[in-house]
């Protein structure tokens, strides 16, 4: 458990997809060397609740399920079974990666809060569309779509807005109405 | 829906030209049945696409079509043993334009905490069925179902049988084999016919209920061997298999495939529906493309189907719920 | 520009070895009916159908074959298997495509193309990896086509012993590729994988037929829908990490804006001849267990290519050893399944359950008299098949080039293409909203495994094999107990497999260390030895 090196530290934060396409000579084992930052190490105790929460969770929900007893293995038994290895997971993974340190690969680019509010608005309008399947025309309401997601991508060139939308209405209800008789 | 509004136009100018030329042969029945179908028919299959029963659906459309004068649109809505689409058919305004296939889980469902009940559907037709059968594998040491019975009784709960999947409609009938005969056998689910009529003739298990049309592969391949018919007589085809009655057990089974409206839909309309039925499943082309799947086609209109389906739901309930007290 | 792999097999049928005592005129008449103009022009048909629907996400080769199969009906048997075979090949192939380009495979048959296939394409080599894929697809299936025409009847014979404990046997050793799908994150990949485990019980009890997890939903009675898992949790996952992290005023970080080299030179051909070979023999067994599938092979494959690889640590970054054997396995399996199908009547996959049904219109009867009443069918599926894959792979090949131009749009469109096609194609496998949902929902909790280093294969990996797990070891406790384990020799024989699928790597590794170490002292570095 000895640390030396932090060299990947915060500047190095991004390197993880990138990193990996040098070659290497081979069999050397790969991210020995850890992050040991503080923030990194407590930012892995998320994967650490999740898992440990799913397990519980798990446990508590296996309570519903009808055990009929008896000595065959019951519905029950199964996702008792992996709830429990969740949990075992859980426990192992604050000795490998919060007490030890984090592999430089396991931590991704920032996040910017722009992104994630791209993010939700997105989800929203999706979510809108979604609902609005076999409520109205399909070519209308994803030429909609695609009209207000390009706005809120930051899209104002006005060819882009006017064509992609009927491309990709039209395309759509070409491949799913008219050849697939989707019933959309 | 909207966007079918040309091809609606269209086959309503159709579908009048049809009833101006057709109406003599149509206006029999009396009551407004002449007016009901105007729009297109969407016909609901709860299974998924490619199957038997969503192949039936598929080749009576067009005769339905011809039939009724308006077009017939076949949509998949799988899911959960046929539920979703049974309870999307539920919700839909009884109008005659939401119809539904359906299988014999209707009646059975509702015996495995499923919201489906017979009440909520009018049925309009039978179409086919599949009879039941029992099937060891060919080097089996039982010859008659009698020996079969005979080691059940030797050794109760040691003999195994494989079904489709549980809440199949083969597990009735299984439950019904051992009330009749007194005996008791576990039960080996599969994931469908086709694994489970396999896992009989490879000898994972000692014997198969299922469709006889279904086992007929393995048969004819000299895998497996039929011992007892679910039926009230014997089967052209095999004209040496007894029936189950004949050994002794009076046990009739079988899948069937239908079509239903949503309970609530005027009687002259589900007339309509089911003469058009009747008239359709008439038609030799519908009749040699389910003999070649090994089923039955048959013609049943509403009014027997609805005794039917009834009948079924009464045999079916006490043995659901003894297979269901078993288990474990 | 055909490999020379493909130039050494070229004549199919090997009369004079044949294990069966078949007259050549069984050879030579199925393979002239498929040689006509008429049954060439189905072909080209259903190429041109499987392509298009394999291309796009969600729109699987189940769907186009079963809505195919209400035109071929009419047709003459072998014009009808010309059309829904050939478009179950080219959508094979078809498939590929957004796999490797956009994360998102159309079919779980892709899952592993999606582990090397998208990180090479990051990397600027779309064009290799396109090819790559196309040549090993085609290699798998000519593979597969020699399994199926000179061994179909045996080998169905060996697929009938796969009964509930050898099954189960086979899904532990597939489980155990966890570790090898986990890039090194062992622990986090068995979370993962008991995640896709877990998901997999949502729905009804296989042997009791009660509810689980159900939360009162009654779509969820028939468990968790798979395709919209796996579109959620590559594809959509992938875009919404691209949201999250996108720059309004950064340098556009185009991954994929140029084609690359794109015809493999001669040494990188020879580099591939070992990941082909791995890839085509996983496969070709695999293909004949019935009910497992190209998914399971391409990672089975996958894992091996790696295991013999001397580049083991591009595996998972962009490799295109893995990318090769992922696919050459995968579609090797074909013939393998194609064979199970036919001589036991027990479809090896959807596509094949919906082509059962077509041919017993045709008053053809899957079964295992199927082959013995007709030799020559053997032959035309064979003909019908290896017509197939040549096409495709020139097609795939022509086309490519416009296909990756796709990928010269802003990333702003390609989020909203495919978000748009995801969904339109997830809506339309069972015409269902719910599908949707789930699709949408998995795709959040896939970004929260790619922002916190959970790997997406092993939960795929979990869902496929946890219902075939469960359900087998309870179906062989039920019929024989414990004991139908210990009798069944191809059960123990692959429990000792998996046993040392995972205890080899672990002891190698510390071997590795141990010497590393040792090495490292000697230059007198100090070296971090967990």
């Amino acid at each position: 458990m000895s640390s030396t090196d932090t060299s990947g530290s915060t500047t190095g934060s991004t390197a993880g997809s990138s990193a990996g396409t040098a070659e290497r000579p081979g069999d050397h084992p790969e991210d020995l060397v850890l992050l040991k930052n503080l923030p990194y190490r407590l930012r892995e105790l998320i994967p650490v609740a999740a898992s440990v929460g799913l397990g519980i969770t798990i446990l508590v929900l296996v309570g519903g399920i009808t055990d009929r007893g008896g000595d065959a293995l019951g519905p029950r038994f199964w996702p008792t079974m992996l709830a429990w290895a969740l949990i075992g997971l859980g426990v192992l993974l604050v000795f490998t990666n919060v007490l030890r340190g984090v592999r430089p690969s396991d931590i991704p680019e920032d996040m910017n809060w722009s992104g994630i509010g791209r993010m939700v608005a997105t989800f929203a309008v999706l979510i809108g569309y979604l609902l609005l399947f076999n409520v109205l025309q399909f070519w209308l309401i994803t030429m909609v779509v695609t009209v207000v997601l390009l706005l809120l991508y930051g899209i104002r060139n006005w060819k882009v807005l006017v064509f992609l939308p009927i491309i990709i209405g039209a395309l759509l209800h070409l491949l799913f109405i008219v050849l697939l008789k989707v019933p959309l | 829906m909207k966007q079918r509004t040309l091809m609606t136009s269209a086959a309503t100018l159709a579908a009048a030209g049809l009833l101006l030329s057709g109406c003599a042969s149509n206006s029999g029945g009396g009551g407004g049945g002449d007016e009901f179908p105007t729009e297109d028919i969407r016909l609901v299959v709860p299974w998924a696409a490619g199957g038997s029963g969503d192949l039936s659906a598929r080749t009576l459309a067009p005769l339905l079509e011809d039939e009724l004068g308006v077009s017939v649109i076949v949509e998949n809505r799988p899911g959960a043993n046929g539920s979703v689409g049974y309870n999307w058919l539920k919700e839909q305004e009884p109008d005659g334009y939401n119809l539904s296939m359906l299988g014999a889980e209707v009646a059975t469902l509702q015996f495995m905490d499923y919201d489906i009940k017979p009440a909520d559907y009018a049925f309009l037709g039978k179409i086919l069925e599949g009879p039941g059968a029992i099937a060891v594998k060919a080097d089996s040491p039982y010859e008659t179902l009698q020996d079969l019975i005979d080691a059940a009784k030797a050794a109760p709960g040691e003999i195994t049988y494989s079904s489709p999947g549980v809440g199949s409609v083969w597990d009735n009938p299984a439950q019904g084999f051992q009330e009749m005969a007194g005996i008791e056998l576990t039960n080996v689910p599969y994931d469908g016919s086709a694994p489970s009529i396999a896992a009989a003739a490879a000898g994972d298990v000692d014997f198969s209920i299922d469709a006889m049309g279904s086992q007929k592969a393995q048969v004819d391949g000299g895998e497996l061997r039929y011992l007892a018919v679910l039926a009230d007589e014997r089967v052209e085809e095999f004209p040496d298999v007894p029936t189950a009655a004949e050994q002794g057990v009076d046990l009739q089974n079988a899948s069937f495939t239908g079509l239903m409206a949503p309970a609530g839909t005027p009687d002259d309309v589900v007339q309509t529906l089911s003469d058009a039925i009747v008239a359709a499943t008439e038609d030799e082309d519908y009749q040699s493309v389910i003999e070649q799947s090994n089923l039955v086609p048959v013609s049943v209109p509403a009014g027997e189907f609805t005794e039917f389906i009834q009948a079924e739901e009464e045999r079916y309930g006490p043995w659901i719920e003894l297979a269901k007290s078993k288990q474990g | 520009m055909i490999p020379e792999l493909l130039l050494q097999l070229p004549q199919l049928p090997q009369l004079p070895q044949l294990p069966l005592p078949i007259a050549a005129t069984a050879v030579t008449d199925g393979i002239g009916v498929v040689l006509q103009w008429d049954t060439l022009l189905y072909i080209g048909l259903g190429m041109l159908v499987g392509m298009l629907v394999g291309a796009f996400p969600g729109v699987t080769a189940t769907m186009a074959v079963a809505l195919a199969s209400g035109f071929t009906l009419t047709m003459d048997p072998i014009q009808g298997l010309a059309v829904l075979l050939t478009i179950y090949v080219a959508a094979q192939f078809g498939d590929r495509v957004p796999a490797i380009l956009i994360n998102t495979p159309g079919t779980p048959a892709s899952i592993a193309t999606t582990f090397d296939g998208y990180p090479l394409a990051k990397q600027g080599k779309a064009g290799l990896a396109m090819t790559a894929s196309a040549f090993g697809s085609a290699f798998g299936m000519v593979i597969g086509i020699i399994v199926l025409s000179l061994f179909a009847i045996p080998l169905a014979g060996l697929a009938r012993q796969f009964g509930p404990p050898e099954m189960f046997a086979l899904v532990v050793f597939g489980l155990t590729m966890m570790i090898g799908v986990s890039s090194g994150r062992i622990f986090k990949g068995l979370v993962a994988g008991a995640f896709g485990l877990l998901l997999a019980t949502v729905g009804r009890d296989p042997i009791t037929g009660d509810q689980r997890f159900t939360l009162g939903i009654l779509e969820l009675n028939g468990g968790v829908p798979f395709i919209p898992v796996i579109i959620g949790l590559f594809g959509v996952a992938e875009v919404l990490n691209q949201m999250v992290t996108h720059r309004r005023n950064a340098v556009q970080d185009k991954p994929i804006n140029q084609l690359g080299q794109w015809m493999p030179d001669r040494a990188m051909f020879r580099r591939l001849v070992k990941p082909m070979g791995i890839g085509a023999g996983t496969g070709s067994v695999v293909g004949l267990v019935p009910a497992v599938g190209g998914d399971i092979a391409g990672i089975i494959a996958w894992d091996n290519a790696k295991r013999f690889s001397k580049r083991k640590d591009e595996f998972g970054k962009g490799s295109i050893e893995g990318l090769t054997s992922a696919d050459t396995s995968s579609t090797a399996t074909l013939g393998g399944s194609v064979t199970t199908t036919m001589a036991l009547g027990v479809p090896g996959d959807s596509v094949m359950a919906v082509l059962i049904g077509s041919m017993m219109i045709w008053g053809i009867q899957p079964g295992p008299a199927l082959f013995t009443n007709d030799p020559s069918l053997v032959y035309t599926l064979a003909t019908i098949l290896l017509v197939a894959t040549v096409l495709s792979l020139g097609l795939s090949l022509v086309r490519m080039k416009s296909m990756v131009k796709l990928l010269e749009l802003k990333n702003q469109y390609l989020w909203i293409i495919i978000l748009v096609f995801c969904m339109v194609g997830t809506y339309s496998i069972s015409n269902s909203v719910f599908d949707v949902f789930v699709m949408l929902i998995m795709g959040l909790i896939g970004l929260f495994m790619l922002r916190f280093g959970f790997p997406a294969g092993p939960a795929v990996l979990g869902l496929i094999l946890g219902p075939l797990a469960e359900s087998n070891l309870r179906r062989t406790l039920i019929g024989d107990g414990w004991s139908g384990f210990l009798t069944s020799p191809i059960a123990l024989v692959l429990f000792a497999i998996s046993a040392a699928a995972l205890l080899l790597p672990p002891l190698r590794q510390m071997r590795l260390r141990r010497k590393q170490a040792l090495k490292d002292k000697d230059e007198g570095l100090s070296v971090l030895i967990p």
